[in-house]
């Protein structure tokens, strides 16, 4: 099942800009491993989803894997073939707002060859540069 | 316990911009607090950085050396970093006094995470939930780390802060019960069938959303609600 929130305020909100670096959510808070975004995006529940199956497959269900973002923003589309005007389309996807420094997913339970080959895997899946980070690396 | 030296230069200016210039000089500004006064520092970057390298992410007492000549013990309270430079950009020295009880946080390091029970036995999967706890001790008692040995544990059993090893002169100040490090039970794999399908989206138990909103529950009513729209 597709992340999406259980209920907003707003159905439709406006486009916005990335701007900055990510001042929270930026460094490992439950797991040993993840991987940070180098580079700024918006990144659909479909691609989140993409990723942490990847990441559990390349896992063999052995490790425990952290989702740290969430779609919370809508996507509006409107249909092929469509003239101008007559309101916005109707939410299509929705995308969590990355900025440069998110940690995106956490690793842990698992080896540090395991856990850097489950997050290659799940940056594949991801529109944009991501790195590897460890807590032996913050030190 | 072993005693670092650093360092640091005094420095009348604070701000922004200042603190811009002195990261560009190759300096890191930092604060001194504790023991009744505050002043504002700056440390050299590469020996900081060297000193973390040696420290190896234990607890330590650092000896600062200003100037003048003066010396004061400190713990390393707090580096901010940029996140995606991966510099430092700032840190927080707590002056600490000879003979004098404080408290502070220090790492919980596994050991012999491979001979676990659970895992070795019983495929388990060690879950590390607390990677550092707060003490209080003196200058002179303060450890490096706090080992836990896992070798023991077994599936479903944990290692609470009223299990830690209890060290000369250190008094865990964390709530007893507090779970460090658990043995969770391996999640049962699915049939798989087809390599490409095989692994549905709601199989996986043991992820995680890492931050705790209620989304998750009764999302099938707001996707009829966003379908409403106009077009």
């Amino acid at each position: 099942m597709a992340l999406l929130p259980s209920r907003t305020k707003y159905r439709k909100v406006h486009k916005g800009r990335i701007y900055g670096t990510a001042q929270k959510g930026n460094t490992l808070a439950f797991g040993e491993f993840g991987i940070q975004s180098l580079t700024r995006g918006r990144m659909t529940s479909q691609q989140i989803e993409a990723a942490r199956v990847a990441m559990t497959r390349s896992l063999k269900r052995k490790g425990k894997v952290w989702i740290r973002v969430f779609p919370h923003k809508p996507v509006t589309k409107k249909p092929a073939e469509t003239r101008m005007g007559k309101g916005k389309g109707s939410v299509e996807k929705w995308v969590a707002v990355i900025k440069p420094g998110t940690m995106l997913f956490e690793v842990a339970g698992c080896s540090a060859t395991a856990a850097r080959e489950a997050l290659r895997l799940a940056d594949t899946k991801l529109p944009f540069h991501c790195r590897f980070v460890s807590r032996e690396q913050e030190l | 316990m072993h005693t670092y030296s650093l360092n640091i230069f005094s420095r009348e200016k604070t701000g922004r911009g200042s603190a811009r210039r002195l990261r560009t000089a190759g300096r890191i500004p930092a604060a001194v607090y504790g023991r009744g006064n505050c002043r504002s520092i700056a440390v050299s970057a590469v020996d900081f950085r060297n000193l973390n390298r040696e420290i190896g992410g234990g607890a330590a007492v650092v000896e600062l050396k200003d100037e003048k000549g003066g010396t004061s013990l400190s713990l390393v309270q707090e580096i901010q970093r940029d996140a995606v430079k991966d510099t430092i950009n700032h840190i927080d020295f707590q002056e600490i006094e000879r003979g004098h009880e404080f408290n502070t946080r220090v790492r919980v390091t596994l050991v012999k995470e491979a001979d676990c029970v659970g895992v070795k036995n019983d495929g388990g999967v060690i879950d590390h939930q607390v990677y550092e706890v707060e003490i209080r001790c003196r200058p002179s008692k303060l450890p490096d780390h706090i080992p836990v040995d896992v070798s023991a544990l077994e599936i479903g059993e944990a290692i609470c802060i009223k299990d830690l090893p209890e060290l000369e002169a250190v008094e865990y100040l964390g709530e007893p019960d507090q779970v460090i490090v658990s043995c969770q039970p391996p999640t049962v794999a699915a049939e798989t069938t087809d390599d490409a399908e095989a692994v549905a989206a709601d199989e996986v138990p043991s992820t995680k959303v890492g931050r705790d909103d209620d989304e998750a529950a009764g999302a099938a009513d707001d996707s009829s609600g966003v379908a409403d729209g106009k077009s």
